[in-house]
């Protein structure tokens, strides 16, 4: 696993929300997708992930119910709302403003 | 790795997503098994997926569990993590103050059963006592508005304390046409009556009622409607409505019961309605009522109730005013209505003023109570937080901060007021129980409850939180001080303890016992008073005297009478086991009413006397119940016409109208011509005396020939020769059989219990409870002596094993000991003298030829108290006398 880091710190909630958008997922397959889309750089610690969730469904960004999975295994599937949906806009703008300010610092020479 | 610094949530403030998160978090709390339940199993789930995908990259299944397992890390604290999100760390601290607590509180049973105990005693008695005087004093009646609802009275102007006469037709015709201030007014007239077409039916308690009875209360009938104006018309045809009770006893709560026949008192009528279960006449005596009749205002004569409905904004006070003034027009012709004077009042200021202030009374004296228990609970708390001060103490050093470790103290103090709070309920219920067993049912005090009530659920949840917070201050400020520091430093037996928390806790001994010394001299008191009660003589001899009325069944005509109560008479005397009989009552309580006129030598002069005692006895009734005649003789034999214009006043009338109390050959007038005729005094009797009863209803005695009365029953007072005959009854009916009478027996009285009923119920029930709180109150004082005897002797022990070990014998010892805790007792007594002298001044009221500041009694709590103070600290003192020197020098 060598290349791997660790999720930038305060985006995780960020990452999952994106993640969410595109379907609803368990807490392994979102890990699974966020490693997958960055290409493997990002490892997703369950450690904090869960408790995350858990603070997303508490500001009702999320929801979750059980559903069985195809391996026929049960599991809590997490959906975005529509307040999930906002959230995810304004963070990403937010976002991408901080990536171009820290780029322009950077480029600095 | 790393914890990711998260954000969100902070932006998102408004108050509509914190209420909907707010929410979340309590359906999250609500069901906190199953979410974390859920959050192992998806945890699991996670692990298992995660060790799936390591046996797809080659690893042997137990090898990718393994690596699964370390790759999750610790999932106890990312469950905690999860769980933070949900509970913030307040509620999660307040859990472990709790648990925390609770496991302290396991650790000391003996400690946990003496607080809670003593809460529980004492919030127990508050709670039965509130409910008491919740029922009596507070309650409305259970009529929508009950507070407009009040009772009409015209009670003489020189005694409105009186209550509950009956009215005069006229008045209550003018109140109801001509009154603004009255809403709806309602006359009610209560009497048995008896259901069935057979005669020997018994009699069930009714009432007529007019039209708008139910309107008035505001309450619908059960079943039915209520009675219409034409219901009371003349000629209408015959209608009654039946109470709940008997709906369900008589006729099994059945449905079409509206529309079938009932004959009352040998009229047959048709049932209309059933009433609501929870009405009965308000304010009035009946508690019950059967049978509903209606009645006509208008043609209404003998005498009447009448309970109003004040108008909204009118207070009893403002409408008492105008009925007083149209009563006054409506009857300037009599004499009555000069002497008298009109009230509405409401149920609740019905209750007599005694009971009121017997009941108050006792509500002060659990609240004291209560004081008392909570300074024991606050000295135990106090005492193991002492105890507990190097624990604290390495607490504190460890970094737990003052707040954490009072708000500690606190919690501990709450769980012990909750389940003082949870068992006191319980014995309050029991209590309650034991009080409406002991409190005689009065006409006036409806029977108390045996539940509570929502308000007493209140009260007692409030009452335990109270007294939690109360007595957890005390030792929470003290865990802050700098004893902690010293408390580190310093072992437990070298300690010589904060000398401010020694005082606190003195102080409190001195004032437990001070308190429990007011409610020793109350207790003893109210002893010395009843008593004095018992032992009174109240005139005559009521041993073995037993009152029976009989009600003939076939009423001969009036010249009958006298004949058929010849026979009645000689038959119940010549019963076995009676040794004499007389035509007359006991006790006697028949009321007179009315203006008395007196014939003095100067002339007829009228008397300001409405009410007073008069009964209608036999010839022989003087000589068998022993009450002696003064002067004059009795009246002439029973039956004779003659008779009927006799009169014998008793001692009191005499001297009151007739100079040196020389009646005899006087004059007397009862009522008004052209009804009342003048009746000449034949004799004068010897008082009755009630003791602890005064004013003309009780002191002024008259009594008149039985051929005088007009009643339907008969009574005959019997002396037995031996006290018990239970078959007392069916042995008269079957004697009236024989006699060829038919007739049965209404009512036996036994003299000597119904006066018991009368004179020594309420002392008694005041006293039983007043010495169980004294033994209470001294009980919880000796406890709290107990204990800061010991712990003095505890925190003293080197100081004592020092003056042992330099020669100070025993005696010397044990007079240092009891010389400590006879000062606490000293100060104590001293200062609960002057109390109970103050409390006492209450109890006046209530004392019967007992002065308040008795100095037996007062002797008597004193040496009582001393002597179980001095047993308190017996076992601390022979603890003190056993200490060996060198155990105590050698110290920790």
């Amino acid at each position: 696993m060598a290349g791997q880091s660790s999720i930038v710190p305060g985006t995780l909630e960020m990452l999952v929300l994106k993640t969410l958008s595109l379907e609803p997922m368990h807490g392994w397959g979102i890990g699974e997708r966020i490693q997958q889309l960055s290409q493997d750089v990002f490892a997703v610690n369950q450690g904090t992930l869960y408790p995350a969730l858990e603070r997303l469904q508490r500001d009702g960004l999320i929801t979750a119910e059980w559903r069985v999975t195809e391996n026929n295994r049960r599991a809590r599937y997490y959906g975005i709302t529509r307040s999930g949906l906002r959230r995810l806009e304004t963070e990403r703008e937010q976002w991408e403003r901080s990536v171009r300010a820290v780029d322009l610092i950077m480029r600095t020479t | 790795m790393g914890l990711s610094v998260t954000r969100s949530g902070r932006d998102a403030g408004t108050l509509a997503t914190g209420l909907m998160r707010l929410a979340r978090r309590l359906a999250c709390w609500l069901r906190f098994r199953s979410w974390q339940d859920g959050l192992r199993e998806e945890i699991e789930f996670h692990r298992e997926m995660l060790a799936t995908d390591l046996k797809r990259q080659g690893l042997s299944p137990d090898a990718a569990r393994a690596a699964a397992r370390r790759a999750m890390g610790n999932e106890t604290y990312m469950r905690e993590e999860a769980r933070g999100v949900w509970l913030s760390a307040t509620v999660e601290a307040v859990l472990k103050d709790g648990r925390y607590a609770w496991r302290g509180l396991r650790r000391s049973p003996l400690f946990t059963a003496v607080a809670v105990l003593t809460l529980a005693i004492c919030i127990g008695a508050d709670t039965a006592i509130f409910t008491v005087m919740h029922h009596v004093l507070l309650a409305p009646l259970p009529f929508p508005d009950a507070n407009q609802i009040v009772r009409l009275d015209t009670p003489p102007a020189s005694n409105p304390e009186m209550h509950h006469l009956a009215l005069y037709p006229d008045v209550v015709r003018a109140w109801a046409a001509r009154s603004r201030t009255v809403e709806d007014l309602v006359a009610t007239e209560s009497n048995m009556v008896r259901i069935g077409a057979d005669s020997t039916e018994p009699l069930v308690p009714g009432a007529s009622v007019t039209p708008s009875f139910l309107i008035l209360l505001r309450t619908p009938p059960a079943l039915g409607r209520g009675f219409t104006a034409d219901d009371a018309r003349k000629g209408a045809s015959p209608v009654a409505m039946i109470g709940y009770g008997f709906w369900r006893t008589h006729y099994g709560g059945a449905m079409d019961v509206v529309g079938r026949p009932i004959t009352v008192n040998g009229v047959q009528r048709t049932i209309v309605g059933v009433t609501a279960s929870h009405v009965r006449i308000p304010t009035a005596y009946q508690q019950r009522t059967d049978v509903w009749l209606p009645f006509d205002l208008d043609s209404g004569d003998g005498v009447l109730d009448a309970v109003a409905r004040l108008r909204p904004g009118v207070t009893p006070a403002m409408a008492s005013r105008e009925l007083d003034a149209i009563m006054r027009e409506a009857a300037s012709d009599t004499t009555w209505a000069k002497t008298s004077r009109a009230f509405a009042r409401r149920a609740q200021d019905l209750v007599d003023v005694r009971q009121k202030r017997s009941i108050e009374l006792l509500f002060v004296a659990v609240g004291v109570l209560l004081v008392i228990a909570c300074a024991n609970v606050a000295n135990l708390l106090l005492m193991r937080a002492w105890m507990r001060r190097r624990e604290l103490a390495v607490r504190r050093a460890l970094g737990a901060g003052r707040l954490r470790l009072a708000r500690q103290l606190l919690t501990e103090s709450l769980i012990l007021a909750v389940l003082g709070g949870a068992l006191g309920l319980l014995i309050g219920w029991r209590g309650l129980r034991a009080i409406a067993a002991l409190t005689p049912t009065d006409r006036v005090v409806p029977p108390l409850p045996i539940h509570f009530d929502s308000a007493v659920l209140l009260w007692t949840i409030a009452l335990s939180v109270a007294t939690g917070l109360l007595f957890g201050v005390g030792p929470a400020l003290l865990s802050g001080g700098k004893a902690i520091g010293d408390a580190l430093r310093s072992g437990a037996q070298s300690a010589t303890g904060s000398s401010s928390a020694r005082r606190l806790r003195s102080g409190i001994v001195v004032a437990e016992v001070a308190l429990s010394m007011v409610f020793v001299v109350g207790a003893t008191l109210l002893l010395r008073s009843f008593v004095a009660l018992e032992r009174t003589s109240i005139g005559y001899d009521p041993a073995r005297l037993v009152s029976v009325s009989v009600e003939l069944t076939r009423q001969p005509p009036t010249a009958d009478r006298a004949a058929v109560e010849g026979t009645l008479l000689h038959t119940l005397g010549a019963l076995p086991g009676v040794g004499g009989a007389a035509l007359g009552n006991v006790p006697q309580f028949n009321v007179g009413e009315g203006p008395l006129a007196i014939e003095t030598p100067t002339g007829a002069q009228t008397v300001d006397m409405q009410i007073f005692m008069l009964d209608f006895v036999g010839s022989d009734y003087f000589r068998l119940v022993r009450l002696p005649l003064l002067q004059g003789r009795t009246f002439a034999t029973t039956g004779s016409s003659g008779a009927a214009n006799e009169i014998i006043v008793n001692r009191t009338v005499a001297r009151r109208f007739w100079p040196d109390g020389r009646a005899v050959g006087g004059r007397l007038r009862i009522g008004e011509p052209p009804n009342a005729k003048w009746l000449t005094v034949v004799g004068v009797a010897a008082d009755v005396q009630l003791p602890g009863k005064t004013g003309d209803f009780y002191t002024a005695q008259m009594y008149r020939p039985t051929s005088a009365a007009d009643a339907a029953v008969s009574n005959v007072v019997l002396r037995l020769n031996t006290s018990a005959a239970p078959t007392l009854d069916q042995s008269v009916e079957r004697a009236l059989k024989a006699a060829g009478l038919s007739g049965k027996v209404a009512r036996v009285v036994w003299a000597e219990q119904a006066l018991d009923t009368i004179l020594l119920v309420w002392p008694r029930f005041a006293l039983i409870l007043f010495g169980l709180f004294a033994a209470i109150a001294l009980g919880l004082s000796a406890l709290g002596l107990y204990g800061v005897m010991a712990y003095s002797v505890t925190q003293r022990s080197r100081e004592i094993g020092l003056r042992a070990a330099l020669g100070a014998d025993p005696g010397a010892v044990a007079r240092l000991i009891l010389g400590d805790s006879l000062r606490l007792v000293t100060l104590g007594c001293g200062l609960g003298i002057i109390g109970a002298y103050l409390a006492a001044r209450m109890l006046a009221a209530f004392l019967f030829e007992t002065s308040p500041a008795d100095p037996t009694s007062f002797a008597a709590a004193v040496i009582l108290l001393t002597s179980v103070a001095l047993l308190a600290s017996f076992v601390p003192m022979r603890r003190a006398v056993r200490i060996d020197p060198m155990d105590a020098l050698r110290g920790d």
